[in-house]
Parts: structure tokens; sequence; C-alpha cells
């Protein structure tokens, strides 16, 4: 359903297309962002945190909108508050957005590229319907879209003029599954032609599945940065949990048991819930233990390594 | 007895057809309900609450025929919208206490049943402060406490985690769980998530383009393949070849080796291999299906997607 | 710790309640109670009750208003009497003309709590809640018009009892005053009811055309004032100078408030206003008002059926 029309290569970026500096925007006394700093080159990054967080203040921030009340905010190089030749190689997709109904998808599009100064807007307007595979529809009026369908065409708007950094708050609200994953696939092949792709979800499955890179933000401040496997690594005060399912759960509990490298075996019902705060050991001694017990193993799992469980963590710290 | 059951239903809206003779059954559970935008979903849960009329064909609800039997239907059905349903000037209490008297209740019964279906969604001292100053999950609550006050015997929930975040997600997700199971109340589950449909439901009803594309119990969907991975954190190399060595079939994908699982014994020679070769093993599983696939091989019916 | 929970041995016990859901076991009420249910409820609220304080100010204080005068009436109905004994003619406040002269204030109170009976649930989007319930989309609209309609009643008939009670008391012998009085008075029970039903189909019929409730009031206003102007113009040019447009007359029995005033003329067989043209008679009136109610009343049920939630 996405066409095939890869996205053109754009100017090289500069290594940190966005970057912030003890970024902080307060409304009287709430503070909505509170000392931030991160850097972001090339690829995608999900911004991640509880309804509340700040995100959306963020991405406005980056998007121009929202001067920072202290800090640096730095896109490209340069402020982007009030400069139009920043919102150029900018996209935003906003959250809520009210789109003229009346407009026709194609018009709607087309307008952005004509705000954006584009020289052939039809051509830019056409290119970019196709790529979010609107192009059925885009001659009827937005107000006879489904939601999913108004998302793309935001999205739409938002890459008519090829910026080099992306910026999407929930991106995939009201959107069927195949149309997640053709937005999804439409988001790594822009991040792999090098652009800066910076997105807001709650949806933490569909976050894992487009990058490991990500943001977290709670309470306005910036909770962790980076590859989320990288950030787990880094929970020590959390043990790791691998759940196993055995030939025979008891007796490798007890033989798994007798290793320092584990401090706890839970046996639930058909499986063991292994506890251990030195992974790497732990995972060079399992299949030698279960060996010399006799017992075979049928299923390995690590059972708090994904995205949901990190998030979780970071959130209720 | 068939918790619904449509034959032939159709519904025109002038020249869009948003439901096609669609046909499908099933028993009572906890049923996922997906399809693309514009295949006939929200047309579907309208036509069964009798919001609208089909135009031709029939559905029955728990045996309750929609065309003439729409109001015996609504007293044994709760339905949580998807948009925002709230007013903001009242307190919740209030509100789902109007509500549940709207749905015949007596009023020391709607009282004390709004009571106790607030406690059960998790809204404790909110629930007397005025709706408009809700967080979004705390209104996703007030809409599933208002869809349960009357007692229904079927839930009818539409995207019932949108907006929320995923710690309130979990929770919606929990408490579906909870009501479907445990407090024997079947639930049609309305999302674009199939992760959550995964998670949550025990049968899947697939629409599109007005039609059924799928009906089916939702393991058949979520199957094991048979095909083992094995993560090891490096080395993978070295594992494949002794895996192969020993005879079996194997297939390296980065730090993952993928074996066709045909003989038990295949699960004693990778273990017994990790520990020769000293590996760090990460992972054993057995492949699943996911529920996505049967959207990514369905090709899209022409001119579906309006 | 107390004794309380042993047992004849001596053994401490203890019990867990299950606080898991329980089924409801109860009665199902039907169509009906849900329908008297949402009346109530939009009576309420009409009055602001079971919403915050300042929600009641403006009912009451229109209404309040409206029986001001009915109530220094009342309130002088001694000074009044001794200015009757002693000759001085004394203008009165009457039933039927009363609702003539403080018209306004019941518009008024149309305007601003009418919206707020039908536009809420459509603004937010609450209407597929009813609907999905006992009641019919009928129903609900049968259940705030008859809400508007009793508030009306109410904020009519209470001016009305201060006239009777003042009138009462104005006589020398009080207990016969009763006997002789009621008899003037009744006719305002059915002519308040007329009056009440009359502005409320009105006033729901038109603001359930928007979700906002500003625009729904505005539109009230026009149509109330627009009524009233713009036959009453058309009537006086009709009949100034040479010209003498006979059927602008009856253009008079659609101005709201006007035919309602002289529907209540009908009712109490007093004569109708001097300002009207001798062709209509006060019959014509009451059918014209009757018809009105009627017709808005259609209006507003088949608004509510088409509706879509």
């Amino acid at each position: 359903m996405t066409a095939e029309v890869a996205p053109p290569a754009p100017q090289p970026a500069l290594t940190a297309a966005i970057e912030l500096v003890n970024a902080a925007r307060w409304y009287g006394n709430v503070v909505a962002v509170n000392d931030v700093s991160f850097a972001l080159g090339p690829g995608v990054t999900g911004l991640l945190g509880p309804n509340g967080a700040g995100k959306t203040t963020l991405l406005h921030m980056l998007a121009g909108f929202l001067a920072p009340s202290a800090g640096t905010v730095r896109v490209l190089g340069r402020s982007p508050h009030r400069d139009p030749s920043v919102y150029r190689q900018i996209g935003l997709v906003p959250e809520r957005e009210a789109v003229y109904s009346f407009l026709s998808g194609f018009e709607y599009v087309r307008f952005n590229a004509r705000l954006q100064g584009l020289a052939d807007s039809d051509a830019a307007a056409r290119r970019a319907i196709s790529l979010v595979g609107l192009d059925d529809a885009a001659d009827r009026a937005i107000g006879t879209y489904s939601k999913g369908m108004r998302q793309r065409a935001k999205v739409a708007g938002a890459l008519v003029h090829d910026p080099q950094v992306l910026l999407l708050d929930e991106p995939f609200n009201g959107m069927d599954p195949r149309q997640r994953l053709a937005m999804m696939d439409l988001l790594v092949q822009m991040a792999d032609a090098g652009r800066t792709i910076l997105f807001s979800s709650h949806i933490l499955e569909e976050v894992e599945r487009v990058g490991t890179e990500i943001l977290v933000m709670v309470s306005g401040r910036l909770a962790a940065s980076g590859d989320f496997r990288a950030i787990r690594a880094l929970m020590t005060d959390r043990p790791h949990t691998i759940s196993i399912r055995s030939s025979d759960d008891r007796r490798l509990a007890t033989a798994l048991m007798a290793d320092p490298a584990v401090f706890a075996v839970e046996l639930k019902d058909g499986s063991l819930a292994v506890q251990t705060a030195h992974l790497s050991t732990f995972r060079r001694l399992v299949a030698g233990v279960s060996r010399a017990a006799g017992v075979r193993l049928v299923e390995v799992v690590p059972a708090d390594e994904s995205l949901e469980s990190v998030f979780d963590y970071l959130v209720r710290r | 007895m068939a918790l619904i059951e449509t034959a032939g239903l159709t519904k025109d809206y002038g020249p869009v057809k948003a439901l096609d003779r669609l046909d499908l059954a099933v028993e009572p559970g906890i049923i996922g309900l997906v399809g693309a935008n514009g295949a006939g979903k929200s047309t579907l849960i309208k036509i069964l609450l009798g919001l609208v009329p089909p135009t031709s064909g029939r559905a029955t609800v728990l045996s309750m025929d929609v065309s003439n039997e729409a109001r015996d239907i609504r007293k044994v059905v709760g339905y949580m919208p998807e948009h925002d349903c709230l007013p903001p000037d009242v307190g919740a209490t209030e509100f789902v206490t109007h509500m549940a008297r709207i749905s015949g209740l007596p009023r020391t019964a709607a009282r004390e049943r709004t009571a106790e279906v607030l406690r059960h969604v998790g809204l404790y001292e909110e629930r007397y402060r005025q709706i408009g100053g809700y967080s979004t999950g705390m209104k996703q609550r007030v809409k599933l406490a208002q869809a349960l006050a009357h007692d229904p015997k079927l839930l009818l929930l539409d995207e019932p985690t949108n907006g929320l975040d995923p710690t309130g997600r979990d929770e919606m997700l929990d408490l579906i769980k909870r009501t479907g199971t445990g407090f024997g109340i079947s639930v049609v589950v309305a999302s674009h998530l199939l992760g959550e449909i995964e998670q949550v439901c025990s049968f899947l009803l697939a629409i599109d383009a007005g039609h059924l594309l799928r009906a089916a119990p939702i393991s058949t969907f979520t199957q094991h393949t048979p095909v083992l991975a094995v993560e090891v954190e490096e080395g993978a190399d070295r594992l494949t070849a002794a895996l192969v060595g020993r005879g079996f079939r194997a297939r390296q994908d980065e730090a993952c080796v993928l074996l066709a699982l045909e003989d038990e014994r295949l699960y004693d020679a990778v273990r017994d291999a990790i520990a020769d070769l000293g590996l760090a093993l990460v992972r054993i599983q057995q492949e699943r299906r996911r529920l996505e696939e049967i959207f990514r091989d369905a090709a899209p019916v022409a001119g579906s997607a309006p | 710790m107390s004794a309380v929970n042993s047992t004849a041995t001596g053994s401490p016990s203890g019990s867990i309640y299950d606080l898991g859901y329980r089924h409801y076991e109860g009665k199902h009420l039907g169509r009906g109670y849900a329908l008297w249910s949402l009346s109530v409820e939009s009576f309420r609220s009409v009055w602001g009750f079971g919403r915050p304080t300042r929600a009641k100010a403006a009912p009451f204080i229109i209404a309040g208003l409206y029986a001001m005068l009915a109530g220094l009436q009342l309130a002088f109905s001694s000074t009044i009497a001794t200015e009757i004994q002693s000759g001085y003619s004394v203008q009165l406040l009457t039933y039927d003309s009363y609702y003539r002269q403080f018209d306004f204030f019941m518009i008024l109170f149309c305007v601003a709590q009418a919206p707020e009976l039908v536009c809420r649930d459509q603004r937010y989007q609450v209407l597929p809640l009813y609907f999905t319930r006992a009641l019919s989309r009928l129903d609900y609209a049968v259940a705030k018009l008859a809400a508007l309609t009793s508030a009306l009643f109410v904020a009519l008939i209470v001016p009305m009892i201060a006239l009777f009670v003042g009138d009462v008391l104005m006589k020398p012998d009080t207990l016969a005053a009763i006997g002789d009085e009621w008899p003037k008075a009744l006719p305002a029970l059915p002519a308040c009811l007329l009056v009440a039903i009359g502005m409320a189909s009105i006033s729901l019929a038109l603001s359930s055309f928007s979700p906002r409730r500003a625009y729904a009031a505005i539109g009230l206003v026009a149509y109330f004032l627009l009524m009233e102007v713009v036959p009453a113009a058309i009537y006086a040019v009709g009949h100034g100078g040479q010209v003498n447009w006979a059927w602008s007359d009856d253009l008079l029995l659609l101005a709201p408030t006007t035919t309602l005033a002289s529907a209540v003329n009908w009712f109490f067989g007093t004569a109708l206003d001097s300002s009207l043209p001798s062709t209509l008679s006060r019959g014509d009136f009451l059918v014209a008002a009757i018809a009105s109610a009627v017709v808005f009343s259609a209006i507003l049920l088949l608004r509510y059926r088409r509706i879509s939630a």
C-alpha cells in the first residue's frame, strides 16, 4: 500500500541534528519541561512518558512554537523559535490539530507545500501523498476521512517539504493495523535515508519495532535516554528475571540455587522464574548446570528485558 | 447459546456499503474485533446496539433480534464508546448513578451499584470531583463504569485504551481481563492494537470491507511454528556449525540460530552444544505466529479503505 | 486483643468477606421509569440542582424577578386594600394580564435554560449513552420537553398564587374571600400550562439544532424578538395610509408571546389587548397557540429521531 517511492536523499546532516542543553519551559508555577539535555542524530528515536510528562511541550519547543524559558534548544545548529528558515527543515505532526475539513487531502498537502515556499508544490504534494498511501482518497474532502486517514494526511503535510527533522506526536493514533505497519515502515525508511525522526507514542510494542533509541520523560524531566537495552543493563538495582521451562523444574531450581550467581528462584505453575544480579555469568552457566542436573531446557526467555519493562521501572522510580 | 449472530447483515449508506452480507457467530468469551478503518467495525457495533437499523439481513445478540427487541438487548448490554462522551461539570458518582437509573435501576440500587462499580474500576476519592478535571485514564474508567453499572451480560468496548499511557493501558487491559473472566461478563473489544488483543482476547473477529475476514480462536493465529530460536550473546556462528554437525537443520540470523524443530532431542543437543562451547545463552524459544500476520498476508480488497 | 473472635474452645477465628464483583439480582424497571428519571433529572438541572451553585443563579433570579411584582402586590396588599376602600383607584396586576406584561422574563428564562437542557448532551456527545439504554430517542425528547414545561409552569404559577393570596388578603373577610376568589383564579392553571408548553416547545425545538449553547441562545433570542417585531411591523404597514392588507392581521398569530398571552385571555374570558385587531378573536389565538405547541413539539421529536448518535 505504501508507494515504492524512496524518499530523496537529503543533504548531509550535522552530527547532532537536535540538541538541547538544560532546556526548560514553565507556565507560571507549572514546569512542563525541567532541565532537559540530550542530542539526537539521524535515525528514529521514541519519546516516551506518562500522560502529562511534557512530551508535547518538548516537541513544540523543537518545532519552534515555544521558546525555552531557560537553556537552549538547537535544531540543525540554530534555535527554531520564530525562525522560518529552520521551519523549512522541520516537519511536525501535532497530536491535536483540526485540519480544514473542506479541503481535499491533496489540497491540504499542497497548501502546506506552498506555505513552505516550494517551487513545484503540486509535484511535491503528489509525492508526499504517495508516500503515505493516500493516492486513492487524495481528491476527497478531509471531512470524509477516517481518523487514520486524517493522520496520514497530516504526516504527508509534514513531509511535503522534505524536512531533515521530523517530529511526530502520537502519529499512529486511530490507524488500523495495516496502516500502522505501513507508517512504521515509512519511518524506518526515512530514518535510513538520514533523517532525524522523533516520535512520541504510548504503544511500546510499536516503538520497539521501529528502533531501539528512546527518550523517557517523567514529570518534565528526562528520566533516561539511549538504547533501551543498554538502559536495562544500567538498571543494576533491579535483578534480571529469566523465565525457564524445563523437563524437571524443581530439580533445575535446586541446581540453579546452588550457584552464587542466582539469588532467587520462584517455582511457578509450569515454569521457573530465576532472578540474578549477574546476567552475563548466569547466561554462561545455565546450559552447563542443566546438563549436569540432567534436565532438558525447553524454553529460556528473559522476562523483563522488553521496552515495556524498562519503561515501567523508569516511571515508577 | 451464541453471543452474537448475524446472517446476511448489510448496511448501505448511499453508494458506500459499510457492511456487505456479513455472516458471523460468536460464543460467549472475550472477543477481539479488528478491522481496517472504514471496514465496518463501528457500523456493526451500532447495529448491534440498535443505534442504526440494518439495510437488510438479521442480527441477534444473546438470541434477541436487533430489529424488534433492541430495547431488551440494551438492558443487558453495556457500551463504552470510543469518543469522549462525558459531561465535564458533574462528578463521576452522579453521572454513573444517573445512567444506571436510565438503565432501569431503582434509585437506591443505582447508588449502590455505582459505588461498587466505581470501586471495581479503580476510582476512589476522585469520584466526587467533576469529570472535567479528570485525566484520560480516569475518564476511560468512568466510561467503563457506566457500561457496567446495570450489570450487563455483554460489554461492547470501542478502543478502550485510547489515549492511555502504557501504565494506564496495562491497568485497563487487566480490568478488561478480570471483567471477562472473573466477573462472568462477555466482552467484545474493538481495537487497532493487535498486541493488546493477543493479550486479552480469546477469540478474534476480523472484518474487512464489510465482510468477515477471519473468525477463529486467537490461538489459531498465535500457534507455535516448528522453528526453535536460540539466541546467544556471541558465537552464533559456532553454535550453528556445531548443531549442523550434529545433523540438525540450522540457519543463523545475526545473534540467533533458527532450527527446524523436528525432534525433541534437539533441545538436549542445543543445551549441550552451548555448554560445550561455553556460550552465554540469552534465549531458547519456539517461534509463534503473530496476529498481525493476517494483515500482512491478506491483500487489501480493492476499493476497501475509503 | 479482644476476645470477640474467639470460639468456644478459645482458638481465635476470623473471616474474610468477598468483595468481588456481585451481579445485580434486583429488578429492572422499564422504559417508563427511565423516562421519569430523565425528566426529573432534567427538571432539576433546569433549576441548577446537581450542578455547581452558580448554575442556580440564572433560573432563580429570573424566575424571582418574574414573580417579584406579584410578590410586591402581595406584600402591600393591606396598603392597597385601604387605598381601594378610601376610593382611590389603583392599577392592580391581574391574572390574565400578568404574563403579557412580564413575558420578557420568561423569554429570558427559556433563553438561559433551554440550551442547558439539550445542547450539553450534544456538545459532549453523551447521546449515544442515552440511546443505548432502556430509553428510546423519542422518550429522550419527551422527557426534556416535560422537564422544561414543568419548570416553566412552576415559574408561571408562583406569581399567580401570589396574586391570589394578595387578592384574598385584601378583602375584609378572608375565608369568604377564598371561596369567592378561587374560581376566578382557577383558569390560571390551564393557562399557565399552555404557556409553559408553548414556550418550552419552541425553545427546545430551536435549541436542539445546535450543540453550542451560545448559538442556541442567540437563535432563541432572535426568534422571540423577530417573530414579535416583524408581524407587528407588517401589520402596521398593512394598515397604515391607503393600504389595507387584511391578511397581515393573521400574521400576528405567528407571534409567540403575543399569541400565548392572548390565549390566556380566552381562559379567563377577558378581552384581548386593545392593540390587537378586531378580526382576531380569542379563539383564534387559542387555536394558534395549541397548533404552535404541537408543531414545535413535533419538530423536537423529529430532530431527535434523526440526530446521529
